[in-house]
């Protein structure tokens, strides 16, 4: 195989594992903070994606540069430094560019700073591993919690306010608006994630069939 | 500031908002600590003393240090390795120097260093206050994270203890680990909604 085969066979493996067989929401149930919190409506579970998905790929990319420069008792120091800056850059690009959304959002967008995406995958992943894998793997993470977010919020939206991304779909008396609140969004993630561990189970049990 | 106003803030920090189950922050800690009722107590202390501790610091930073230089947008930029850091070293003081009660606390500041309760209290403190009249003072600050702590401790004793009884039963294999404890948190979250209420009659 040549070279070029090797990378992108590299890339495309490293790709699906790190957004479906290792997602970081569904398998490894991290960073539910912002997918509980936010994710009443399509556009802010996408606009949330998004963020974390910026903020994911940054810090891998440069803790992953700056991996053999620092010594390894300072790497937290390091991730956490990184991974604050990359945050308040996003918070002020999303402040400039969509105020409203950037309100809405509330404290979840600083707090992408001390999410356990990011800093799990740069310290587990990132430190130990090639720029441009962590980097792959990085953007596979992150679309990986963009995907879930916007399934959720849509899942959320369409059942407690009857719409998708602000049209209307459902007649009045149809909604349920359990699903917009804290409790909906707790038993929502309790339910995928059992889908998820009875798919990872029966998906185990016929490989070793 | 008078005792109304605190009473509020103290309501609202301890059971309306609950930092838990209203506000879905330090949900990663209280899924794998709080297994043993005994382990839950301790750690909720600990992340009581932390809270309060984030919420001082804070607020004097960010009112005194980065309001006047009016570079706030580079908050949580200096907040996170400074609450770390601050963490850190406090819990490894009292580990060092204090006596068996207090080791026991220490040894959970490290999991504190990076969570999103003990930041996100401290940037609800210095955020929008939910009364007129600006932000919070220091006093209503402190306040709001010592509250806010107490909150995280009660969910997590209340946890542990449903995750003790559940041991006990035949739950499915598929809900067993965090997909049950994501179910009785919704329904926690369920009864703590009775709470809004309660904020709503008071006002």
């Amino acid at each position: 195989m040549s070279s070029e085969g090797v990378r992108i066979s590299m890339v495309r493996e490293e790709l699906i594992k790190s957004m479906v067989t290792e997602n970081v929401i569904l398998v490894s149930a991290a960073a539910l903070c912002p997918a509980l919190a936010v994710t009443v409506s399509l556009a802010a579970g996408l606009c949330m994606g998004a963020c974390l998905c910026a903020v994911i790929i940054f810090t891998n990319a440069f803790v992953s540069m700056l991996r053999t420069a620092v010594p390894d008792r300072a790497r937290l120091f390091l991730t956490l430094l990184i991974a604050s800056s990359c945050t308040a850059i996003v918070m002020m690009l999303l402040k400039t560019w969509f105020p409203a959304l950037s309100d809405r959002l509330g404290i979840y967008v600083p707090l992408i700073a001390v999410n356990c995406a990011v800093i799990g995958r740069a310290e587990n992943y990132a430190a130990k591993n090639r720029f441009r894998r962590s980097v792959v793997h990085g953007f596979g993470t992150g679309i990986g919690v963009l995907l879930v977010l916007c399934i959720v919020g849509g899942i959320r939206e369409l059942a407690g306010a009857g719409t998708i991304a602000g049209c209307k779909v459902l007649p009045m008396g149809t909604r349920v608006p359990f699903w917009v609140h804290a409790s909906g969004g707790f038993c929502l993630f309790a339910v995928l994630l059992a889908l998820v561990n009875h798919l990872r189970a029966a998906g185990k049990a016929r490989a070793s069939s | 500031m008078n005792v109304h106003t605190i009473a509020e803030i103290a309501l609202s920090a301890l059971l309306v908002n609950n930092i838990v189950l209203g506000r879905f922050l330090g949900l990663c800690p209280l899924f794998s600590v709080s297994k043993r009722l005994s382990g839950a107590i301790w750690f909720g202390i600990a992340a009581t003393i932390v809270m309060t501790l984030s919420s001082m610091v804070l607020w004097l930073v960010s009112r005194h240090i980065l309001v006047p230089l009016s570079a706030r947008y580079l908050e949580i930029a200096v907040f996170v390795p400074l609450i770390a850091a601050l963490v850190l070293a406090s819990g490894h003081a009292l580990e060092r120097f204090a006596g068996d009660t207090f080791r026991r606390i220490g040894v959970y500041f490290p999991l504190l260093a990076v969570n999103c309760a003990v930041i996100g209290a401290g940037l609800i403190g210095i955020g929008p206050s939910p009364h007129a009249g600006g932000g919070f003072s220091f006093v209503e600050s402190a306040i709001n994270g010592f509250l806010s702590g107490l909150g995280f401790l009660l969910v997590s004793v209340l946890m542990a203890g449903m995750q003790e009884r559940l041991e006990l039963t035949a739950v499915p294999r598929a809900m067993r680990g965090a997909p049950i404890a994501l179910m009785c948190a919704g329904l926690m979250a369920l009864a703590f909604d009775g709470f809004t209420l309660f904020s709503a009659a008071a006002r």
